[in-house]
């Protein structure tokens, strides 16, 4: 075990541990956009965590999984968005 | 839009003509003495067409650099906030009047805004005259002070830039 | 060897930086300050540990393809940020009862439907 081996662990830890307290604020929040960003939080997560985890594997193709997912994330987040603005416009008499 | 051109011509020759031992030092290098070739090159040929790429490029780079050292130094102040009891934060929402006029310059100025120490932009006002940013560490009730920070700050370099080049 | 040690390092800073970011969700009291800081941290954070991943492997192949997801991380996050922050203030999410927010009153939500290309 070398430095590096241990340091990419530890690494992963933490970014798991992170990626359990982005997910207690998707069950808490309060509001929608708060879902939304702590979900875009999580993809990041999730990105280095595929970045990390090609190194520990071995394996490149990972990499390219990682590229494909930062464009994936805006995607989401903008539907979303999307969503709320019209939800507003749908309901604007409520309120 | 020149200046990228040759920076990827650079880092591909560099890569084509080190291919088979490709490594940090041999690759960087290369990139920066390339690119250096290049850009002397641009710099003989600019008297005949344009002069104003020339001149530009230094800021651009000088901007790059300000915006990592801003990025750097807002996470540094995220951490503080985060990990320290959260009484001395106070927030407000400040109007800034713009003088950035094309798309351009106004979403560059909205990317740099949400990147720097406690600023988020959100949104802008209908006439594209007024921008509507979130400020988390407010100073005293000195609103005029946040506005000028930026105005003289981001803003300025960013017309600096985009103004000589709609210009020539 | 001297790689390795960098690259560790610099894997081990990034990923406290996405904790940060985490923590962050979780304790700042309002949906503002929590879009503001998450973004700060996550940007630094991926950007370490992308340069700690490319130091290790060393590639220029690799450089270039993590070249590219900065490049869109760098041009997506803060554009993200910015509309959702946007839909919220148009949904009237509650601020903070600390917050100022005197200047805001100028700011007038146009409740005309948008036709058929809305401006996001």
């Amino acid at each position: 075990m070398s430095f590096f081996t241990i340091s990419s662990y530890i690494a992963i830890g933490i970014i798991s541990f992170s990626m359990v307290l982005t997910l207690i604020r998707f069950v808490k929040g309060p509001s929608l956009p708060d879902r939304v960003i702590s979900l875009d939080v999580f993809s990041a997560n999730l990105l280095v965590f595929l970045a990390v985890y090609s190194v520990l594997a071995g394996e490149v193709t990972y990499l390219n999984v990682a590229l494909l997912m930062s464009l994936v994330i805006f995607v989401g987040t903008m539907t979303f968005a999307y969503y709320l603005v019209q939800k507003r416009y749908k309901h604007k008499d409520d309120d | 839009m020149i200046i990228l051109l040759n920076i990827l011509i650079a880092v591909f020759l560099t890569w084509f003509s080190q291919q088979s031992y490709a490594s940090l030092p041999n690759t960087g290098f290369g990139t920066i003495a390339l690119f250096a070739a290049w850009y002397t090159a641009l710099w003989l040929f600019s008297f005949f067409y344009n002069k104003a790429a020339f001149y530009k490029a230094p800021k651009i780079g000088v901007l790059i650099l300000f915006y990592l050292k801003e990025l750097f130094v807002a996470s540094l102040w995220v951490a503080y906030d985060v990990l320290t009891p959260k009484d001395h934060m106070r927030p407000a929402v400040i109007a800034i009047p713009l003088e950035a006029e094309t798309d351009l310059e106004i979403t560059l100025l909205a990317n740099f805004i949400t990147l720097t120490p406690g600023t988020l932009s959100i949104d802008i006002s209908k006439d594209r005259k007024t921008l509507f940013i979130h400020n988390v560490y407010l100073e005293s009730d000195d609103l005029d002070k946040v506005r000028k920070q930026i105005k003289n700050g981001f803003e300025k370099k960013i017309l600096a830039i985009t103004r000589n080049a709609s210009r020539s | 060897m001297i790689n390795e040690i960098v690259s560790g390092l610099l894997m081990l800073i990034g990923a406290l930086f996405m904790l940060i970011s985490s923590i962050g969700m979780i304790r700042l009291p309002d949906f503002y300050t929590r879009n503001s800081a998450s973004t700060k941290a996550v940007v630094l954070g991926v950007l370490l540990i992308l340069i700690g991943v490319g130091v290790y492997y060393n590639d220029i192949m690799i450089f270039i393809e993590i070249f590219a997801i900065l490049f869109f991380i760098f041009l997506i996050s803060p554009l993200a940020a910015h509309i959702v922050s946007r839909a919220a203030v148009i949904n009237r999410v509650a601020f903070w009862n600390k917050t100022e927010l005197e200047d805001l009153e100028q700011y007038e939500i146009d409740d005309e439907a948008p036709g058929e290309d809305p401006q996001l």
